[in-house]
Protein backbone atom coordinates (compact mmCIF):
# COMPACT_ATOMS: atom_id res chain seq x y z
CA UNK A 1 0.00 0.00 0.00
CA UNK A 2 1.48 3.53 -1.01
CA UNK A 3 -0.19 6.70 0.85
CA UNK A 4 0.65 9.87 0.10
CA UNK A 5 -1.14 12.28 2.44
CA UNK A 6 -0.69 16.01 3.19
CA UNK A 7 -2.10 17.74 6.56
CA UNK A 8 -3.73 20.73 4.71
CA UNK A 9 -5.15 22.71 7.48
CA UNK A 10 -6.25 23.29 10.42
CA UNK A 11 -9.21 25.39 12.66
CA UNK A 12 -8.98 25.73 16.47
CA UNK A 13 -11.13 28.56 17.03
CA UNK A 14 -9.73 29.22 20.29
CA UNK A 15 -5.89 29.53 19.30
CA UNK A 16 -4.26 31.60 17.16
CA UNK A 17 -1.17 29.31 16.38
CA UNK A 18 -0.10 25.68 16.16
CA UNK A 19 2.23 22.89 15.30
CA UNK A 20 1.31 19.62 14.76
CA UNK A 21 3.19 16.29 14.99
CA UNK A 22 2.26 13.28 12.65
CA UNK A 23 3.33 9.97 13.90
CA UNK A 24 1.48 6.06 12.48
CA UNK A 25 0.47 3.32 14.36
CA UNK A 26 0.15 -0.16 12.90
CA UNK A 27 0.31 -3.72 14.14
CA UNK A 28 2.91 -6.13 13.91
CA UNK A 29 2.62 -7.78 10.53
CA UNK A 30 2.73 -4.64 9.54
CA UNK A 31 5.90 -2.87 8.23
CA UNK A 32 7.53 0.82 6.51
CA UNK A 33 9.01 -0.03 3.18
CA UNK A 34 9.99 3.83 2.22
CA UNK A 35 8.99 7.36 3.86
CA UNK A 36 9.67 9.18 7.12
CA UNK A 37 6.97 7.69 10.22
CA UNK A 38 7.18 11.06 12.25
CA UNK A 39 6.86 14.60 10.74
CA UNK A 40 6.43 18.00 12.72
CA UNK A 41 5.17 21.06 10.93
CA UNK A 42 6.51 24.47 11.50
CA UNK A 43 4.61 26.71 14.13
CA UNK A 44 1.94 28.41 11.92
CA UNK A 45 -0.45 30.94 12.52
CA UNK A 46 -3.75 31.58 11.76
CA UNK A 47 -4.75 34.01 8.88
CA UNK A 48 -5.94 37.52 9.56
CA UNK A 49 -8.40 37.89 6.61
CA UNK A 50 -11.71 38.83 7.40
CA UNK A 51 -14.37 36.33 6.34
CA UNK A 52 -11.32 33.57 7.26
CA UNK A 53 -10.66 34.14 9.91
CA UNK A 54 -9.12 31.50 12.53
CA UNK A 55 -7.58 29.28 9.43
CA UNK A 56 -4.74 27.82 10.17
CA UNK A 57 -2.36 26.53 6.90
CA UNK A 58 -0.19 23.88 7.80
CA UNK A 59 0.09 22.30 4.27
CA UNK A 60 2.65 19.59 5.25
CA UNK A 61 3.34 16.55 2.79
CA UNK A 62 3.93 13.28 4.14
CA UNK A 63 4.87 10.06 2.03
CA UNK A 64 4.84 6.62 2.86
CA UNK A 65 4.62 3.32 1.62
CA UNK A 66 3.22 -0.20 4.02
CA UNK A 67 3.75 -3.23 3.28
CA UNK A 68 1.54 -6.14 5.46
CA UNK A 69 -0.01 -9.86 4.75
CA UNK A 70 -2.81 -8.51 6.42
CA UNK A 71 -5.21 -5.94 6.76
CA UNK A 72 -4.89 -6.51 10.46
CA UNK A 73 -3.86 -3.50 12.23
CA UNK A 74 -4.18 -1.21 9.34
CA UNK A 75 -2.11 2.06 10.43
CA UNK A 76 -3.63 4.90 11.59
CA UNK A 77 -2.10 8.48 11.50
CA UNK A 78 -1.88 10.09 14.83
CA UNK A 79 -1.49 13.51 14.98
CA UNK A 80 -1.03 15.75 18.03
CA UNK A 81 -0.96 19.67 18.28
CA UNK A 82 0.85 21.63 20.35
CA UNK A 83 0.99 25.75 20.67
CA UNK A 84 2.40 28.21 22.68
CA UNK A 85 -0.15 29.76 25.32
CA UNK A 86 -0.10 33.60 26.06
CA UNK A 87 2.41 33.09 28.89
CA UNK A 88 4.76 31.55 26.45
CA UNK A 89 4.14 27.77 27.73
CA UNK A 90 4.45 25.29 24.82
CA UNK A 91 1.30 23.14 25.50
CA UNK A 92 -1.01 20.53 23.60
CA UNK A 93 -3.46 21.96 21.49
CA UNK A 94 -5.09 18.55 20.67
CA UNK A 95 -4.63 15.03 19.71
CA UNK A 96 -6.18 13.01 17.06
CA UNK A 97 -6.41 9.63 15.04
CA UNK A 98 -7.81 8.52 11.75
CA UNK A 99 -7.16 5.02 9.95
CA UNK A 100 -5.80 5.51 6.94
CA UNK A 101 -8.48 4.83 3.95
CA UNK A 102 -8.90 1.38 3.00
CA UNK A 103 -9.89 2.13 -0.49
CA UNK A 104 -7.60 3.70 -3.40
CA UNK A 105 -8.22 6.99 -4.24
CA UNK A 106 -8.52 10.52 -3.04
CA UNK A 107 -9.69 11.58 0.56
CA UNK A 108 -10.48 14.20 2.71
CA UNK A 109 -11.11 13.97 6.36
CA UNK A 110 -11.56 16.33 9.48
CA UNK A 111 -9.83 14.77 12.28
CA UNK A 112 -11.68 16.27 15.84
CA UNK A 113 -8.41 17.89 17.92
CA UNK A 114 -9.17 16.85 21.75
CA UNK A 115 -7.15 17.43 24.67
CA UNK A 116 -7.58 15.55 28.15
CA UNK A 117 -8.97 17.34 30.68
CA UNK A 118 -7.79 17.61 34.42
CA UNK A 119 -9.43 15.88 36.65
CA UNK A 120 -11.31 18.54 39.33
CA UNK A 121 -11.42 22.05 39.02
CA UNK A 122 -8.52 22.95 41.37
CA UNK A 123 -5.86 21.23 39.11
CA UNK A 124 -7.74 22.88 35.88
CA UNK A 125 -6.41 26.33 37.67
CA UNK A 126 -3.24 24.55 38.63
CA UNK A 127 -2.67 23.85 35.33
CA UNK A 128 -3.62 26.93 34.10
CA UNK A 129 -1.13 28.90 36.42
CA UNK A 130 1.78 26.42 35.97
CA UNK A 131 1.02 26.24 32.25
CA UNK A 132 1.37 22.41 32.95
CA UNK A 133 -1.55 20.71 30.97
CA UNK A 134 -3.03 17.73 30.96
CA UNK A 135 -1.22 15.40 28.38
CA UNK A 136 -0.51 11.58 27.49
CA UNK A 137 2.23 10.19 27.71
CA UNK A 138 1.84 8.37 24.48
CA UNK A 139 -0.05 10.14 22.26
CA UNK A 140 -0.61 6.80 20.06
CA UNK A 141 -3.47 5.83 23.14
CA UNK A 142 -5.42 7.49 20.72
CA UNK A 143 -4.65 5.12 18.14
CA UNK A 144 -6.11 2.41 20.67
CA UNK A 145 -9.69 1.39 21.89
CA UNK A 146 -8.31 -0.72 25.29
CA UNK A 147 -7.85 2.03 28.23
CA UNK A 148 -9.85 4.87 26.37
CA UNK A 149 -12.72 4.57 29.23
CA UNK A 150 -10.72 6.37 31.72
CA UNK A 151 -10.01 9.56 29.17
CA UNK A 152 -12.11 12.55 29.51
CA UNK A 153 -11.35 14.76 26.52
CA UNK A 154 -12.43 18.27 25.40
CA UNK A 155 -12.41 18.76 21.52
CA UNK A 156 -10.83 22.09 20.60
CA UNK A 157 -10.89 22.41 17.01
CA UNK A 158 -9.79 19.71 13.92
CA UNK A 159 -7.59 19.22 11.32
CA UNK A 160 -8.00 18.45 7.53
CA UNK A 161 -6.32 15.68 6.34
CA UNK A 162 -6.24 14.41 2.78
CA UNK A 163 -5.27 11.35 1.64
CA UNK A 164 -4.15 9.92 -1.30
CA UNK A 165 -4.08 6.00 -1.58
CA UNK A 166 -2.59 3.45 -3.67
CA UNK A 167 -3.25 -0.01 -2.81
CA UNK A 168 -1.23 -3.19 -4.72
CA UNK A 169 -2.17 -6.83 -4.54
CA UNK A 170 -4.64 -7.24 -2.63
CA UNK A 171 -7.43 -8.65 -4.99
CA UNK A 172 -4.03 -11.17 -5.87
CA UNK A 173 -4.15 -12.06 -2.27
CA UNK A 174 -8.04 -12.65 -2.33
CA UNK A 175 -8.85 -9.44 -0.76
CA UNK A 176 -11.60 -7.28 -1.93
CA UNK A 177 -11.68 -3.38 -0.73
CA UNK A 178 -14.78 -2.42 -3.36
CA UNK A 179 -17.48 -4.29 -4.51
CA UNK A 180 -16.50 -4.01 -8.11
CA UNK A 181 -14.20 -6.78 -7.84
CA UNK A 182 -16.03 -9.12 -6.10
CA UNK A 183 -17.10 -10.54 -9.11
CA UNK A 184 -13.78 -10.77 -10.41
CA UNK A 185 -12.37 -14.53 -8.96
CA UNK A 186 -8.83 -14.24 -7.27
CA UNK A 187 -6.34 -17.20 -7.74
CA UNK A 188 -4.84 -17.34 -4.35
CA UNK A 189 -6.06 -20.48 -2.20
CA UNK A 190 -8.75 -20.21 0.45
CA UNK A 191 -7.61 -20.55 4.02
CA UNK A 192 -9.19 -23.06 6.33
CA UNK A 193 -8.62 -21.99 9.96
CA UNK A 194 -8.79 -25.31 11.99
CA UNK A 195 -10.20 -25.43 15.43
CA UNK A 196 -8.80 -23.65 18.10
CA UNK A 197 -7.31 -27.15 20.34
CA UNK A 198 -5.38 -28.31 17.05
CA UNK A 199 -4.43 -24.54 16.31
CA UNK A 200 -2.41 -24.56 20.00
CA UNK A 201 -1.06 -27.98 19.23
CA UNK A 202 0.47 -26.53 16.51
CA UNK A 203 1.77 -23.45 17.09
CA UNK A 204 3.46 -24.94 20.96
CA UNK A 205 5.31 -27.24 18.03
CA UNK A 206 6.30 -24.40 16.42
CA UNK A 207 9.58 -22.78 18.88
CA UNK A 208 10.74 -25.97 19.18
CA UNK A 209 10.95 -26.28 15.29
CA UNK A 210 10.87 -23.09 14.26
CA UNK A 211 14.67 -21.16 14.27
CA UNK A 212 14.62 -18.33 16.50
CA UNK A 213 15.32 -15.98 13.37
CA UNK A 214 11.14 -16.04 13.64
CA UNK A 215 11.65 -13.85 17.33
CA UNK A 216 13.76 -11.88 15.61
CA UNK A 217 11.32 -10.03 13.20
CA UNK A 218 8.06 -9.92 15.54
CA UNK A 219 8.62 -8.76 18.52
CA UNK A 220 4.96 -10.20 20.08
CA UNK A 221 6.61 -13.79 20.10
CA UNK A 222 9.66 -13.41 22.36
CA UNK A 223 7.98 -13.12 25.79
CA UNK A 224 5.96 -16.29 24.66
CA UNK A 225 8.93 -18.43 23.39
CA UNK A 226 11.02 -17.91 26.80
CA UNK A 227 8.29 -19.31 28.86
CA UNK A 228 8.12 -22.20 26.47
CA UNK A 229 11.77 -23.01 25.53
CA UNK A 230 11.84 -26.50 24.22
CA UNK A 231 14.12 -28.01 27.10
CA UNK A 232 12.54 -27.21 30.39
CA UNK A 233 9.10 -28.34 28.41
CA UNK A 234 10.86 -31.94 28.25
CA UNK A 235 12.27 -32.40 31.40
CA UNK A 236 9.47 -30.90 33.56
CA UNK A 237 6.18 -31.88 31.93
CA UNK A 238 4.28 -30.00 28.90
CA UNK A 239 1.54 -28.60 31.18
CA UNK A 240 3.45 -26.26 33.74
CA UNK A 241 5.19 -24.58 30.93
CA UNK A 242 2.50 -24.23 28.54
CA UNK A 243 -0.12 -23.76 30.49
CA UNK A 244 1.89 -20.29 32.13
CA UNK A 245 1.41 -17.78 29.24
CA UNK A 246 -2.09 -18.26 29.40
CA UNK A 247 -3.89 -15.94 27.40
CA UNK A 248 -0.52 -14.89 25.17
CA UNK A 249 -0.70 -18.50 24.02
CA UNK A 250 -3.37 -17.39 21.95
CA UNK A 251 -2.00 -14.52 20.39
CA UNK A 252 1.03 -16.41 19.38
CA UNK A 253 -1.09 -19.25 17.90
CA UNK A 254 -2.80 -16.63 15.53
CA UNK A 255 0.18 -14.67 14.46
CA UNK A 256 2.29 -17.60 13.73
CA UNK A 257 -1.03 -19.62 11.79
CA UNK A 258 -3.94 -17.21 10.86
CA UNK A 259 -1.67 -14.33 9.27
CA UNK A 260 2.02 -14.54 8.86
CA UNK A 261 4.56 -14.61 6.00
CA UNK A 262 3.78 -16.28 3.13
CA UNK A 263 6.22 -19.16 3.57
CA UNK A 264 3.39 -20.39 6.25
CA UNK A 265 1.03 -19.65 3.61
CA UNK A 266 2.02 -22.14 1.37
CA UNK A 267 2.79 -24.72 3.90
CA UNK A 268 -0.83 -24.24 5.39
CA UNK A 269 -2.24 -25.01 1.63
CA UNK A 270 -0.22 -27.69 0.59
CA UNK A 271 -0.76 -29.86 3.71
CA UNK A 272 -3.93 -29.33 4.03
CA UNK A 273 -7.41 -29.77 2.24
CA UNK A 274 -8.61 -26.61 0.33
CA UNK A 275 -12.61 -26.12 1.37
CA UNK B 1 -12.97 -19.66 5.33
CA UNK B 2 -13.86 -16.61 3.79
CA UNK B 3 -13.05 -13.48 6.22
CA UNK B 4 -14.25 -9.91 6.97
CA UNK B 5 -12.07 -7.26 8.06
CA UNK B 6 -14.01 -4.41 9.97
CA UNK B 7 -11.62 -1.08 9.95
CA UNK B 8 -13.13 1.95 11.11
CA UNK B 9 -13.97 4.50 13.72
CA UNK B 10 -16.67 4.94 16.35
CA UNK B 11 -16.41 8.55 15.23
CA UNK B 12 -19.07 11.07 16.46
CA UNK B 13 -22.59 11.91 18.58
CA UNK B 14 -24.65 14.34 17.69
CA UNK B 15 -28.42 15.83 18.36
CA UNK B 16 -28.48 14.53 22.04
CA UNK B 17 -29.88 16.75 24.56
CA UNK B 18 -26.79 17.31 26.10
CA UNK B 19 -23.06 16.22 24.56
CA UNK B 20 -21.05 15.77 27.08
CA UNK B 21 -21.10 11.69 26.00
CA UNK B 22 -19.37 8.31 25.74
CA UNK B 23 -20.40 4.96 24.49
CA UNK B 24 -20.47 1.49 25.56
CA UNK B 25 -20.38 -0.80 22.05
CA UNK B 26 -20.26 -4.45 20.89
CA UNK B 27 -19.49 -5.89 17.31
CA UNK B 28 -22.21 -8.81 17.73
CA UNK B 29 -21.56 -12.25 15.55
CA UNK B 30 -23.74 -15.22 14.77
CA UNK B 31 -22.70 -18.40 15.81
CA UNK B 32 -20.93 -19.36 12.01
CA UNK B 33 -18.15 -16.37 12.80
CA UNK B 34 -15.15 -16.45 14.68
CA UNK B 35 -13.05 -13.41 15.75
CA UNK B 36 -9.55 -14.29 14.85
CA UNK B 37 -8.12 -11.20 16.11
CA UNK B 38 -9.08 -7.22 17.53
CA UNK B 39 -11.04 -6.65 20.21
CA UNK B 40 -14.99 -7.15 20.03
CA UNK B 41 -16.43 -4.38 22.84
CA UNK B 42 -14.91 -2.01 24.72
CA UNK B 43 -16.02 1.78 25.64
CA UNK B 44 -14.77 5.21 24.20
CA UNK B 45 -13.43 8.35 25.44
CA UNK B 46 -15.90 10.74 27.41
CA UNK B 47 -15.80 14.19 25.30
CA UNK B 48 -16.88 16.60 27.10
CA UNK B 49 -17.24 19.66 23.98
CA UNK B 50 -16.77 22.99 24.64
CA UNK B 51 -17.18 24.03 20.72
CA UNK B 52 -20.36 22.50 19.57
CA UNK B 53 -22.92 20.20 20.14
CA UNK B 54 -20.80 17.11 18.30
CA UNK B 55 -19.08 14.59 21.23
CA UNK B 56 -16.33 13.56 19.08
CA UNK B 57 -15.11 9.52 20.31
CA UNK B 58 -12.03 8.96 17.68
CA UNK B 59 -12.78 5.23 18.86
CA UNK B 60 -10.89 2.65 16.71
CA UNK B 61 -11.95 -0.36 15.51
CA UNK B 62 -10.00 -3.35 13.85
CA UNK B 63 -11.55 -6.66 14.21
CA UNK B 64 -10.79 -9.78 11.70
CA UNK B 65 -13.28 -12.49 11.38
CA UNK B 66 -13.59 -15.43 9.65
CA UNK B 67 -17.14 -17.01 8.57
CA UNK B 68 -18.62 -20.44 7.26
CA UNK B 69 -21.93 -18.30 6.62
CA UNK B 70 -23.11 -15.07 5.58
CA UNK B 71 -26.08 -16.02 8.72
CA UNK B 72 -25.52 -14.12 11.63
CA UNK B 73 -23.95 -10.80 9.53
CA UNK B 74 -22.20 -8.84 12.21
CA UNK B 75 -24.00 -6.11 14.08
CA UNK B 76 -22.63 -3.20 16.03
CA UNK B 77 -24.55 -2.66 19.02
CA UNK B 78 -23.96 1.08 21.07
CA UNK B 79 -24.93 2.18 24.38
CA UNK B 80 -24.54 6.18 24.79
CA UNK B 81 -24.05 7.38 28.12
CA UNK B 82 -24.31 10.52 29.45
CA UNK B 83 -21.63 12.53 31.80
CA UNK B 84 -23.45 15.36 33.62
CA UNK B 85 -22.00 18.38 35.54
CA UNK B 86 -22.20 15.91 38.63
CA UNK B 87 -19.54 13.03 37.86
CA UNK B 88 -22.77 11.14 37.33
CA UNK B 89 -23.55 8.72 34.76
CA UNK B 90 -27.14 8.03 33.22
CA UNK B 91 -27.77 5.92 30.16
CA UNK B 92 -28.89 8.39 26.83
CA UNK B 93 -29.54 5.69 24.22
CA UNK B 94 -29.19 2.32 22.52
CA UNK B 95 -28.50 1.47 19.33
CA UNK B 96 -27.86 -0.73 16.88
CA UNK B 97 -26.64 -0.71 13.31
CA UNK B 98 -25.61 -3.84 10.65
CA UNK B 99 -21.72 -3.57 9.55
CA UNK B 100 -22.44 -2.90 5.66
CA UNK B 101 -21.93 -6.39 3.55
CA UNK B 102 -20.35 -4.47 0.44
CA UNK B 103 -16.31 -3.58 0.67
CA UNK B 104 -15.41 -0.15 0.83
CA UNK B 105 -15.82 2.49 3.12
CA UNK B 106 -19.15 3.20 4.68
CA UNK B 107 -20.08 6.51 6.89
CA UNK B 108 -22.93 4.93 9.18
CA UNK B 109 -25.49 6.34 10.98
CA UNK B 110 -26.77 4.68 14.05
CA UNK B 111 -30.00 6.20 15.69
CA UNK B 112 -30.25 5.87 18.80
CA UNK B 113 -33.61 5.35 21.62
CA UNK B 114 -33.79 5.24 25.17
CA UNK B 115 -36.69 3.14 27.12
CA UNK B 116 -39.43 5.87 27.98
CA UNK B 117 -41.14 5.71 31.30
CA UNK B 118 -44.49 6.68 33.09
CA UNK B 119 -45.16 10.36 33.82
CA UNK B 120 -43.37 9.72 37.50
CA UNK B 121 -40.20 8.20 36.02
CA UNK B 122 -39.85 10.95 33.39
CA UNK B 123 -40.01 13.53 36.01
CA UNK B 124 -37.35 12.02 38.04
CA UNK B 125 -35.08 11.69 34.91
CA UNK B 126 -35.39 15.69 34.13
CA UNK B 127 -34.96 16.85 37.95
CA UNK B 128 -33.05 13.96 39.85
CA UNK B 129 -31.49 12.29 36.90
CA UNK B 130 -30.74 8.51 36.02
CA UNK B 131 -33.60 7.25 34.31
CA UNK B 132 -35.02 3.92 33.23
CA UNK B 133 -32.41 1.00 31.53
CA UNK B 134 -32.72 -2.22 29.89
CA UNK B 135 -32.30 -5.38 31.90
CA UNK B 136 -30.97 -7.20 29.38
CA UNK B 137 -29.43 -6.12 26.16
CA UNK B 138 -30.79 -8.36 24.16
CA UNK B 139 -33.47 -5.90 23.31
CA UNK B 140 -31.27 -3.87 21.12
CA UNK B 141 -30.82 -5.98 18.62
CA UNK B 142 -33.54 -8.96 18.70
CA UNK B 143 -36.36 -8.34 16.63
CA UNK B 144 -38.94 -10.10 19.60
CA UNK B 145 -40.03 -8.52 22.40
CA UNK B 146 -39.51 -5.30 21.27
CA UNK B 147 -43.05 -4.49 21.13
CA UNK B 148 -43.43 -4.61 24.57
CA UNK B 149 -41.25 -1.27 24.89
CA UNK B 150 -42.16 2.30 25.01
CA UNK B 151 -38.96 4.36 23.31
CA UNK B 152 -37.96 8.03 22.95
CA UNK B 153 -35.82 8.80 20.17
CA UNK B 154 -32.28 10.03 21.49
CA UNK B 155 -29.53 11.56 18.89
CA UNK B 156 -27.30 9.73 16.26
CA UNK B 157 -24.00 8.21 16.58
CA UNK B 158 -21.73 8.24 13.37
CA UNK B 159 -19.69 5.46 12.40
CA UNK B 160 -16.78 5.51 9.84
CA UNK B 161 -16.11 1.44 9.06
CA UNK B 162 -14.14 0.25 6.28
CA UNK B 163 -15.23 -3.31 5.52
CA UNK B 164 -12.19 -5.79 3.83
CA UNK B 165 -13.73 -8.89 2.65
CA UNK B 166 -11.65 -11.91 1.65
CA UNK B 167 -12.45 -14.60 -0.68
CA UNK B 168 -16.41 -14.43 -0.94
CA UNK B 169 -15.95 -14.42 -4.09
CA UNK B 170 -14.47 -18.33 -4.15
CA UNK B 171 -18.03 -18.92 -2.52
CA UNK B 172 -20.19 -17.04 -4.97
CA UNK B 173 -21.42 -14.49 -2.39
CA UNK B 174 -21.82 -11.38 -4.25
CA UNK B 175 -21.87 -8.36 -1.95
Amino acid sequence: MIGGIMVAMATFPAFDNVYCKQSFVYGNDWAVLSGLEEGITPVSQCSTIEGDFGRIVLNFPLEITFKSSSPFGWPQLVLSCYGTDSFGNDVVRGYGATHIPIMPGQQKRRIPMFVPESSSSLQKFLAWISGKRPEFVDPRIVAHSEGREVTRVRTNGYVTVSFNIVLKDLKKLGYDVSPSSVTKLSEFPVQSFVPQAQEDNRSRQQPAIGSRGNEESEGVEEPISKYGMPKQVDENGEQEYLSAPGPSGLDQSYTSNAFTSDTKLETLHEGEELE
Amino acid sequence: MAEVHIIGQIEAGYQFPDSRLFCRWEIQIGGGWRLLGGVREGQTQTDLPEMNDVAHFCHPIDVHLATKTIQGWPKIYIQVWHYDVYGRQELYGYGFCHVPTSPGEHVVECPTWRPAGGFREEMMQKFVGGGLQLRSMEAIYNSTDRMKLKTIAMGTVALRLGVILRNFDKFGIEC
